[in-house]
């Protein structure tokens, strides 16, 4: 069963249109794989000047990723730790922009390593076959 | 060859309620969105292509002026170096590849 948007935006702090993920197609131990169609809502909280930057494209993977600690937290009955994005490594943006993206987002984050509060994630963030940004994340506890 | 320009995310900023509610900061895209734009005053025609690593060292908060400053990276014509700063100290740092020319 896919995960909705009402149970992720349960899993992770971001709050209302900044919860921008819509669903988890599949996840397990090592890697998630979330959905989201808000790239093309003209309410999306990170446009400028009506544009939506493909580096928002991180965004994205960080909150996939969250949502990914925040389900293995919840598997192993703890509460995931606050973090935040303290890194970005070797991202390429393969467009320049999300919003005129027509198809839905599909967000991959797998985890290379750490635990917890401390992991490295590489992210891909694609349309269909056409892959559209792709990096390494940090997360890091919030202290 | 640098470029430098003091910006602020004002505390009405569209992100900032969900993110995170009754204690907003400034997302770290968002930051970056204002290094392209600095980027993209300093060179008309060069747009962001990468980043080869962005370290965000202290939180934004809503309001606070912060300083971008890019530089031309050493040894190779398609990065520049940027650092963000509230007063002196650093909030996000790295470098970022460009291209130059047309989209």
């Amino acid at each position: 069963m896919p995960i909705d948007k009402a149970e992720i935006c349960t899993l992770i702090p971001h709050a209302g249109l900044m919860c921008l993920l819509d669903s988890v197609l599949k996840w397990d131990d090592e890697s998630i794989v979330c959905t989201s169609e808000t790239h093309r809502d003209p309410a999306n909280p990170l446009r400028r000047d009506g544009r939506l930057s493909a580096l928002h494209a991180f965004e994205y993977g960080a909150q996939a990723a969250a949502v990914h600690g925040g389900l293995r937290a919840r598997l192993a009955g703890v509460v995931a730790p606050p973090c935040y994005l303290a890194a970005l490594r070797d991202a390429h943006l393969r467009v320049t922009r999300l919003d005129e993206i027509a198809s839905r987002l599909e967000v991959r984050a797998q985890r290379l390593f750490g635990e917890g509060g401390n992991t490295i994630y590489d992210c891909r963030v694609s349309a269909g076959d056409v892959l559209l940004a792709d990096g390494r994340i940090t997360i890091m506890l919030r202290t | 060859m640098s470029f430098e320009i003091c910006r602020a995310i004002r505390a009405d900023h569209p992100s900032l309620a969900g993110h995170f509610p009754g204690a907003p900061i400034v997302p770290g895209v968002v930051i970056l969105d204002e290094v392209a734009a600095a980027l993209a005053e300093w060179r008309e025609n060069c747009h962001l292509t990468g980043i080869r690593a962005a370290k965000f060292v202290l939180p934004l908060e809503p309001e606070q002026p912060f300083t971008v400053c890019i530089t031309a990276a050493k040894g190779a014509k398609t990065d520049v170096d940027f650092c963000c700063r509230v007063d002196r100290r650093v909030v996000v740092e790295g470098r970022l590849e460009i291209s130059c020319g047309a989209i």
